[in-house]
C-alpha cells in the first residue's frame, strides 16, 4: 500500500514521462520499419537500441540514419 | 557573339598544377563538346566558369560579363548540370524544381507551366516518388530540367552521359539536341560517340590545355575502322589478310571503309559473324593531334 | 529566396522527425529536472540507510530542481542540440547539394542566414519547452523564491545563441561535422581551462552560464556577468559576420 501511494504521488511526472518515451521510441521504430535499407548495422540490432537505450538510442537512429 | 569567353585560365590545386592555359570560345546556338581523359580539368574549367572556384589567372566571360568568384552575377543566365548531380532526396521532382523556380525568381504563376514544360521535356511528368528512390538515369534528366528552369542562355553540362546506359545516353542526347535552338550547350565528355552525334564544334582539353579545336561540319574525326567477329575457323584467313588487332572481343581492322573491307572479305572466302563501324577512341584522336 | 530556402529547411526538420525528436527529448529533461531533484534525498536515503542512521538529509528546494535543469541543458541539451542539428551546413558540403542552388544564382549569405535563423529557432523553441516544464513543476512542488528568473533562464539561453554562431563558422571553415564537432568541444574545453584563472574566467562566455543557480537563490548579481555577455555577443556577432564572408569566398565543389 506504502509503495503503491509513493508511485501515485509521483504520476504527474511518470505519466508525461512515459508517454514521451514512448513516443519518441515509437516513432524512431516506425521510421525504422519503413526505411528500405539501413545504413549501419542492421534493423534488428536498431530496433534493440532504439528499445533499450531509452533517450540516447533513438537520438542516435535519427542522427546516424535521417542524415538527409 | 559569343556566349562564353575563356582566356588564359589557369588553375593549380596545392602544388598540382591542373590547367595551364584554356583558352576557347563558344559562339551563340551551339553544342560544343568539351573533350579530355580524366583528370584533366574538364570539371575544374566549368566550376571556374561558374565562379564555385577560383581562378588563378586569366577570365572569364559570360555574356560579355566577367565572372568573379564567389557569388557571381553570371550565373543567372548559366544552367548547369553537375556530373553527379545531387537533390534533397526527400522531396519529389516537383517540389524540387519549384524551389529552383523560387530561387531563380520565377514568378509563380509562370513557374508552374515552366516546370511542367521541362519535366515532359525530360519524361519525369509521371513520377510522383521522392528523388531519394531515383535511378541514376533519372537523377541525370532531374539534372537537366533544374538546370533549364531559368531557361538559361548557356547551359553547361559535365559529363551528362557517362554514368547511363545506352537508353539513358540516347535520352540526354536527345534532349541536349532538342534544347539547341533555346540555347547553348556545352558539355563535356570521354567518350566521342556522343560528341560526333550532337556538337558543333570539339575542344579537345589535354596537359592543361586545349590542344586542338574542331569544327564537325569541316573537320572530321579520324579515319576509324570496323570491328568484326569471325568463326573460329577463319581467324587465321583473317590474320593474313588484315592487319587486325584484338578490341572488345571482336578484331579491329583500322583504316577501311565497308565497301573496301566486304570486297576483301567475299574474295577471300572469309564469312563474318558481325560486322560494325568502330568508333575513333579518345586515344585516337590524342594520337592524330599530337 | 530565403523564403524557399527556409521552408526547405523546415521541411527537412520535420520528414526526418528530428526537430520533433529534439522537441520530446527537451521536454523529458524538462520534467526529469525536478523528478531527479525531488528523488535524489530518496534514493540516497536508501542506498546510504546504515550509514545515515541518526542523520536527515536536507528537504530538497527548488533550487535544487534548477541546478538539474541547467545541468541536463548546459551539458546533455546542448549536445542532444548540437549533435542532431549541427551539421545542417556541413550536410549541403559533404552532400553536394547545394551546387545546383548556387549556380542558379542563389545568394551566398542568404544560405546562411536561412540556416541560422532555423537553428535559432529550434534552439529557442526546445529550450522554451524544457525551461517552461520546469518551471511550472517547480513552483507547483516547491515555494522558494525564484530571483532573477528571467536572467537565469536568459543566459542558458544565449550560450547556445553563441554556440550556434560558433557551429556556422566551424561548418564554413572546416566543411566536414565531425571536425566542426571536434573544434567546438576543443573551444569548450579551452575555456573551461581558462576559466581557472578567476581574472580571466569572467571574461569568458561560459562564465555566463556558470552561475545559474547563484542567481536564482539570489546570492550573485545578474549585472556581474556583464563583461562575459558583452564578450558572448560580440563573439557571436563577429563570428556571425565572418561565416558570411568566408563563405562567399569559398570553393564549392
Amino acid at each position: 500500500m506504502e509503495v503503491f501511494d509513493e508511485i501515485q504521488a509521483y504520476l504527474p511526472f511518470l505519466i508525461p514521462l512515459i508517454g514521451l518515451q514512448v513516443l519518441l521510441s515509437l516513432t524512431a521504430l516506425i521510421m525504422l520499419i519503413r526505411q528500405n535499407q539501413v545504413r549501419y548495422m542492421n534493423k534488428l540490432l536498431w530496433a534493440l537500441i532504439i528499445v533499450l537505450f531509452n533517450l540516447i538510442g533513438p537520438i542516435l537512429y535519427f542522427v546516424l540514419e535521417k542524415r538527409t | 557573339m559569343n556566349i562564353l569567353e575563356v582566356n588564359n585560365l589557369k588553375k593549380s590545386f596545392g602544388d598540382k598544377t591542373v590547367l595551364t592555359d584554356v583558352s576557347f570560345s563558344v559562339k551563340e546556338n551551339e553544342i560544343y563538346g568539351f573533350i579530355g581523359g580524366n583528370g584533366e580539368g574538364k570539371t575544374t574549367t566549368m566550376r571556374m566558369i561558374l565562379g564555385l572556384l577560383k581562378i588563378d589567372a586569366g577570365d572569364v566571360f559570360v555574356c560579355g560579363e566577367p565572372v568573379t568568384f564567389g557569388e557571381t552575377k553570371t550565373n543567372r543566365h548559366v544552367g548547369y548540370l553537375p556530373d553527379v548531380p545531387e537533390f534533397y532526396p526527400f522531396m519529389n521532382a516537383r517540389e524540387y524544381l519549384k524551389l529552383c523556380a523560387e530561387i531563380t525568381n520565377i514568378t509563380k504563376d509562370k513557374s508552374a507551366a515552366r516546370i511542367e514544360a521541362l519535366l515532359e521535356l525530360v519524361g519525369l511528368s509521371d513520377v510522383d516518388t521522392k528523388i531519394k528512390g531515383y535511378s541514376r538515369g533519372m537523377k541525370q534528366r532531374l539534372g537537366v530540367a533544374q538546370a533549364l528552369i531559368n531557361q538559361p542562355k548557356l547551359l553547361i553540362c559535365d559529363e551528362p552521359t557517362s554514368a547511363l546506359d545506352p537508353k539513358g545516353r540516347r535520352d540526354i542526347l536527345g534532349i541536349l539536341k532538342s534544347i539547341k535552338s533555346e540555347t547553348t550547350v556545352i558539355f563535356s565528355t570521354h567518350i566521342l560517340s556522343d560528341v560526333e552525334q550532337i556538337s558543333d564544334r570539339v575542344g579537345i582539353l589535354k596537359d592543361g590545355h586545349i590542344i586542338r579545336e574542331l569544327d564537325l561540319k569541316t573537320d572530321k574525326l579520324p579515319p576509324s575502322g570496323v570491328l568484326v567477329t569471325v568463326q573460329e575457323s577463319d581467324v587465321e584467313k583473317l590474320n593474313t589478310v588484315f592487319t587486325v588487332e584484338s578490341r572488345e572481343g571482336m578484331f579491329y581492322i583500322p583504316d577501311i571503309e565497308l565497301e573496301a573491307l566486304y570486297k576483301q572479305l567475299n574474295e577471300h572466302k572469309i564469312y563474318p559473324i558481325h560486322i560494325e563501324q568502330a568508333r575513333p577512341s579518345l586515344e585516337d584522336v590524342y594520337l592524330e593531334v599530337t | 529566396m530565403f523564403n524557399a530556402m527556409f521552408k526547405k529547411e523546415w521541411t527537412q526538420a520535420w520528414k526526418s522527425f528530428k526537430f520533433v525528436a529534439l522537441l520530446i527529448v527537451f521536454a523529458i529533461l524538462g520534467i526529469m529536472s525536478p523528478l531527479v531533484a525531488l528523488l535524489t534525498p530518496e534514493i540516497l536515503g536508501s542506498v546510504l540507510e546504515e550509514e545515515m542512521r541518526g542523520f536527515t538529509l536536507p528537504e530538497p528546494t527548488a533550487y535544487d530542481s534548477f541546478a538539474q535543469f541547467y545541468s541536463n541543458l548546459n551539458q546533455l541539451g546542448l549536445l542532444i542540440f548540437i549533435i542532431l542539428f549541427g551539421s545542417v551546413l556541413t550536410v549541403e558540403f559533404s552532400r553536394g547539394t547545394l551546387i545546383n542552388l548556387l549556380t542558379k544564382g542563389l545568394s551566398r549569405s542568404i544560405v546562411i542566414h536561412t540556416k541560422a535563423l532555423f537553428l535559432l529557432i529550434v534552439w529557442t523553441v526546445a529550450y522554451a519547452i524544457a525551461a517552461t516544464l520546469t518551471y511550472f513543476y517547480t513552483i507547483f512542488y516547491w515555494d522558494e523564491p525564484l530571483n532573477q528568473l528571467f536572467g537565469a533562464l536568459f543566459t542558458s539561453w544565449f550560450f547556445g545563441v553563441f554556440l550556434i554562431s560558433l557551429i556556422l563558422f566551424a561548418s564554413v571553415l572546416f566543411k566536414n561535422f565531425i571536425v566542426v564537432l571536434s573544434a567546438v568541444l576543443v573551444i569548450l574545453f579551452a575555456f573551461m581551462l581558462l576559466a581557472i584563472h578567476p581574472d580571466i574566467a569572467e571574461w569568458l562566455p561560459n562564465y555566463i552560464i556558470s552561475h545559474n543557480v547563484a542567481l536564482l537563490e539570489g546570492s550573485f548579481d545578474f549585472d556581474t556577468l556583464y563583461r562575459a555577455l558583452g564578450v558572448t555577443l560580440v563573439a557571436t556577432i563577429v563570428m556571425y559576420v565572418l561565416t558570411i564572408i568566408r563563405f562567399k569566398k569559398m570553393e564549392v565543389s
